[in-house]
């Protein structure tokens, strides 16, 4: 069969396979307008029963051990207690060092009921409780009253963790059901692995951002390069996106060999937390040598008796910043002839793709980043 | 109706013109009926949701074919994971195929091969072979890089040679 041949019967295939749907034959539906998840039919709400009772049993075992955690941790008295003590004891000083603007150094310190201070407690931030989870391997510390499990599509996905605040994501109008902090196992996704390291620049980082086709968001791409988590290489960038409406910070690690990760936050405010957790990570210790996936600029090519060994300047496509690179990373690849397409030579200069198993390169192309 | 801002989006109308084209992308894709007509009622689903921040209404059923995919992708996900543990008696037919011509059993074939590449090659094929997209279109509705479209079909149709000849990795 030749390549026109295949073409040919994938054309007839698919026109096969959605001959079978036609208007008569599809499920009746409501008016989409007054359409819900809720109203899905009941097979479908049968299909997710389990999923909806994890993510119940995850939010129980989040209160439970909030619960604990606050009692471990917090005051009798948390929320009267040091604001009293504050005024009662050493009013002027504490309240003038604060809040020299709202509130006089010459407030009586007998008074305080009467003219209660509109300004927060001067008792330092007691640190958040906070407990640790364990996804497929990788133990992360977020804080006790997050939630691990799915607000969106892609935290009811085997692989992919959505870690959310108790009161859900802010910015729910511009971004509903998107995570504060994604987590996705590349390993546990398995086969995928190749394909969702080559989406990490696009299908996680970059993806509908502004949710229209026709806007372009305008980006810039702050840093590129490598990091470690625990000990183990990580592709790290940091992009901002501004869309007409709002704008979106993404900070993203892409632990790229196996056991193979993707951490990423699109939202400012959870930055606190998301560096906390990657600072404290432990990870599965790397199985494999190769990332599964690079591209780059060819910097070198030397033949060698099986192929062709290659140097690459690393670069991501960031969308709009193509070939962007900030800190310059060099890696090199062993590639077999066989891999590669004889009418395809590569060239310093050029950019290429590289698709790896973890141990040996099975494919590499030429790209356009 | 969703009412963006100063811009109207006319929900019920594109449901009425684009669900059947949208299910046939999703059958296409993820291979099962029930799963691509829940793909497009969630996507219409939150599609109404959404709408209101659409600027321009033009670019609704872009939204809505973009949207498709990505669901799909995910049901392609789960799938794949599934398939790690294949369910006795899942035999990889596909509904309805007529068998009885060389060619049929030749399409079929292809088309059972397609399901063993990866979601991103299945949907690049899918949009170019069957919804017959521009490159463009395609760059669009998958949120790939220009420029890799046809070295993405040409690297999914190898793999699938690959496959026909010496079966899945």
């Amino acid at each position: 069969m030749n390549r026109t041949d295949l073409e040919s019967l994938l054309r007839d295939g698919y026109a096969e396979r959605a001959s079978h749907v036609d208007a008569a034959s599809l499920r009746s539906l409501s008016d989409p307008t007054e359409t819900d998840r809720l109203a899905l039919t009941r097979r479908r709400r049968l299909n997710w029963w389990a999923p909806a009772v994890a993510a119940a049993a995850v939010v129980i075992v989040a209160a439970v051990s909030l619960a604990l955690s606050t009692d471990h941790v917090a005051d009798p008295k948390p929320a009267a207690s040091p604001l009293h003590t504050a005024l009662t004891s050493s009013p002027t000083s504490v309240i003038s060092s604060t809040t020299p603007d709202t509130t006089p150094a010459t407030t009586p310190a007998t008074t305080p009921a009467t003219t209660p201070p509109t300004t927060p407690p001067t008792t330092p931030p007691r640190p958040a409780p906070e407990r640790a989870v364990s996804l497929a391997g990788a133990v992360l510390t977020i804080p006790a009253s997050w939630t691990v499990t799915g607000s969106g599509d892609r935290g009811t996905e085997p692989g992919h963790w959505c870690l959310s605040p108790p009161d859900g994501v802010q910015n729910n109008a511009d971004a509903p059901g998107r995570c504060a902090i994604d987590v996705t196992s590349l390993s546990t996704v398995g086969p995928l692995s190749v394909h969702a390291i080559a989406d990490a620049p696009g299908g996680f980082g970059n993806a509908d951002l502004c949710n229209t086709e026709t806007v372009t968001p305008s980006s810039g791409v702050h840093q590129f390069g490598e990091r470690t988590i625990d000990g183990r290489v990580a592709e790290y960038r940091l992009s901002s996106w501004t869309c007409p409406s709002h704008n979106y910070q993404l900070e993203q690690y892409t632990v790229f060999t196996f056991p193979a990760f993707v951490f990423l936050d699109e939202l400012p405010q959870y930055r606190a937390v998301f560096e906390n957790m990657i600072a404290r990570a432990t990870l599965p210790r790397q199985s494999r040598p190769l990332a599964l996936n690079d591209n780059g600029t060819v910097t070198a090519v030397t033949s060698t008796a099986t192929g062709y060994r290659v140097t690459l300047d690393r670069a991501a496509w960031t969308g709009l910043t193509h070939g962007f690179q900030s800190e310059h990373v060099t890696v090199t690849y062993q590639i077999p002839a066989t891999v590669l397409q004889p009418q395809t030579p590569i060239r310093v200069g050029a950019v290429w793709n590289i698709e790896t198993d973890g141990d040996t390169v099975t494919g590499a192309y030429p790209a356009t980043i | 109706m969703a009412v963006g801002p100063g811009r109207v989006v006319d929900v019920s109308a594109l449901f009425a013109e684009h669900h059947l084209a949208l299910v046939r992308l999703a059958v296409v894709l993820v291979d099962d009926r029930a799963a691509a007509e829940d793909v497009v009622q969630d996507v219409f689903a939150d599609f109404v949701r959404h709408a209101g921040r659409l600027r321009d209404p033009d670019a609704a059923l872009g939204y809505l074919r973009r949207s498709t995919v990505n669901a799909a992708r995910s049901v392609l996900r789960r799938r794949r994971t599934e398939r790690q543990h294949p369910h006795a008696g899942d035999t990889g037919t596909i509904e309805g195929a007529d068998a009885s011509t060389m060619r049929a059993a030749e399409r079929d074939r292809v088309m059972r091969a397609v399901r063993n590449l990866a979601p991103r090659d299945q949907q690049v094929l899918a949009l170019r072979y069957w919804a017959e997209l521009s490159d463009t279109e395609i760059v669009h509705a998958l949120n790939i890089a220009p420029g890799t479209v046809r070295s993405t079909i040409s690297r999914a149709l190898d793999k699938l040679e690959r496959i026909l000849k010496d079966g899945p990795e």
